[in-house]
């Protein structure tokens, strides 16, 4: 009895944790994306993308979708999406991932690099079709404004995937 | 993949996306107007954005100017020439707007008297503590200005060149008690002797002295100059009357004048280096004659008025200090004969 109650104080306290950690990071994540002064070369990836995708590789699908929802929230404070657009977009695109890695894919660095340029496409996609297309217009839009900050989203999983990864098995996530 | 189906996480998802549909609809609906879980989360998130870009602003500017230190150095360098040349443009516009004024008096003189040859000058000291208020014009003999040539405004007669260098002079004003020329009431035609004192230079006035006691002349009337000793041409505005009182001696009238020029305050000068009649002293014409015109008052008694003649010995006693002082260049002034 004792050992099932600190077992399960143990793991309400790393559930915290894990909760803090994840705010901290989505919240710390959206003010660098928002913030109108910083930029990585004239280039303004957004952070919550990778973020998304490595929870949701990571730690399962169900944290994926809760980190996606807050992610997408705070995206959309700031696009010109009508409110909870990007939130159902990240967190479809974290269940995507979770049941992704669940079946076929292994947590690696590589496959969040990829898993990572395939929802940043999906993020820019929904984006342009709201900003440019919806104006009228065309595709070639896209790949001159585009371009750039989804290769340099997707390049940013490698700089998530390892702190998440390090979080994860410090906490005893499901890896 | 069923058992996670199958969890309460597959529920707690299916409902989160539902709630998320939801919350898209309504955004849709309502167009501009923000949900209320946007504005909350406003409230929550728009201080902290607020406070972030004030620092992100403040780093920002900090590491710009270090790296764009060397070209804000040079666009400060290019800057200040830009503003010393503004500065000189300034300068030569303030000039040429003075110098257009004076242009503008000087074609009004000239149009005025076309006989006239001006030479503009320009004050460029005063006489420290002279309460006569003589000063030192930046014209001389190399510009065409002889000695004892008049110096005259737009306004009218100031004084006379009583000393001359190659390239300054100075001048002698009206209010000098050494001062002397023949003046004349444009109304009445009384005609007297233009001079100052010391009492009257104080407040900046002269008198019109050895006025005909039966004049019919009055307060406002403009006094000018004869012309008769060949020094000032005629007509020259000198002032106008502010009250008349008797001589001391009690035989003759003497009218206090303000100058219309006001010596104190003038920048601008211009110098009558040639004039009909210049040297031509109505004293030297009658002399020539035959008539006997040698008295210190000189015009005075030139232009007949014999009465005038004892009062000027006196005159010349009662002012024997200034005139003394003065001498050389009073007696010059008289006689117009230096010339």
């Amino acid at each position: 009895m004792n050992t099932r109650t600190t077992a399960l104080r143990e793991r309400n306290k790393k559930l915290a944790i894990r909760g803090l950690l994840y705010v901290s990071a989505v919240f710390v994540c959206f003010l660098l994306y928002a913030d109108p002064n910083l930029s990585l070369f004239g280039i303004k990836p957004n952070l919550l993308v990778p973020l998304t995708v490595c929870a949701a590789m990571l730690d399962g699908v169900f944290a994926g979708a809760m980190v996606g929802t807050a992610a997408g929230l705070l995206t959309d404070m700031v696009r010109v999406s009508p409110f909870g657009t990007n939130a159902l977009l990240f967190a479809v695109l974290a269940v995507a991932v979770g049941l992704l890695c669940m079946l076929l894919l292994r947590p690696v660095v590589v496959n969040a690099l990829l898993l990572t340029l395939g929802a940043s496409a999906c993020y820019y996609v929904l984006d342009f079709l709201l900003l440019y297309a919806e104006a009228g217009y065309e595709w070639p839009v896209f790949a001159a404004r585009y371009s750039a900050p989804l290769l340099v989203t997707a390049a940013l999983a490698a700089a998530f995937y390892y702190p998440v990864r390090a979080a994860a098995r410090r906490l005893r996530f499901v890896v | 993949m069923r058992k996670f189906l199958r969890s309460w996480q597959a529920k707690a998802l299916a409902l989160v996306l539902v709630l998320l549909a939801a919350l898209v609809t309504s955004s849709v609906v309502l167009k501009g107007e923000e949900s209320w879980p946007a504005r909350l989360l406003g409230y929550v998130l728009t201080p902290v954005q607020s406070a972030q870009a004030g620092v992100t602003n403040a780093a920002a500017e900090f590491f710009d100017n270090l790296v764009h230190a060397g070209e804000l150095a040079d666009e400060n360098e290019a800057l200040e020439s830009q503003i010393a040349e503004l500065r000189e443009q300034l300068r030569d516009y303030y000039n040429m707007e003075r110098e257009n004024k004076l242009y503008r008096y000087y074609l009004g003189l000239a149009e005025a008297h076309p006989d006239f040859e001006f030479c503009p000058a320009g004050i460029v000291s005063r006489t420290d503590g002279d309460v006569f208020g003589s000063f030192v014009i930046d014209k001389g003999t190399l510009d065409g200005v002889a000695l004892y040539d008049p110096v005259v405004t737009d306004g009218g007669l100031v004084g006379y060149v009583s000393k001359i260098a190659d390239t300054y002079a100075r001048v002698t004003t009206v209010l000098d008690a050494g001062f002397r020329a023949g003046g004349t009431n444009m109304r009445t035609n009384d005609t007297g002797v233009v001079g100052g004192t010391l009492t009257l230079a104080a407040d900046g006035l002269c008198e019109l002295r050895y006025i005909d006691r039966e004049s019919l002349m009055a307060i406002g009337d403009t006094v000018v100059t004869t012309g008769m000793t060949g020094i000032f041409p005629r007509d020259l505005v000198v002032g106008t009357i502010e009250s008349i009182g008797q001589s001391a001696q009690g035989v003759s009238l003497t009218a206090v004048v303000r100058p219309t020029v006001d010596v104190a305050t003038i920048s601008q000068v211009f110098v009558i280096t040639k004039f009909v009649g210049q040297g031509n002293s109505l004293e030297e014409f009658l002399a020539s004659e035959g008539t006997d015109t040698s008295t210190p008052a000189g015009e005075a008694s030139a232009a007949g008025e014999a009465s005038v003649e004892s009062e000027s010995e006196t005159s010349a006693s009662e002012g024997g200090t200034s005139t003394e002082s003065e001498s050389g260049t009073s007696s010059e002034s008289e006689s117009g004969a230096s010339r």
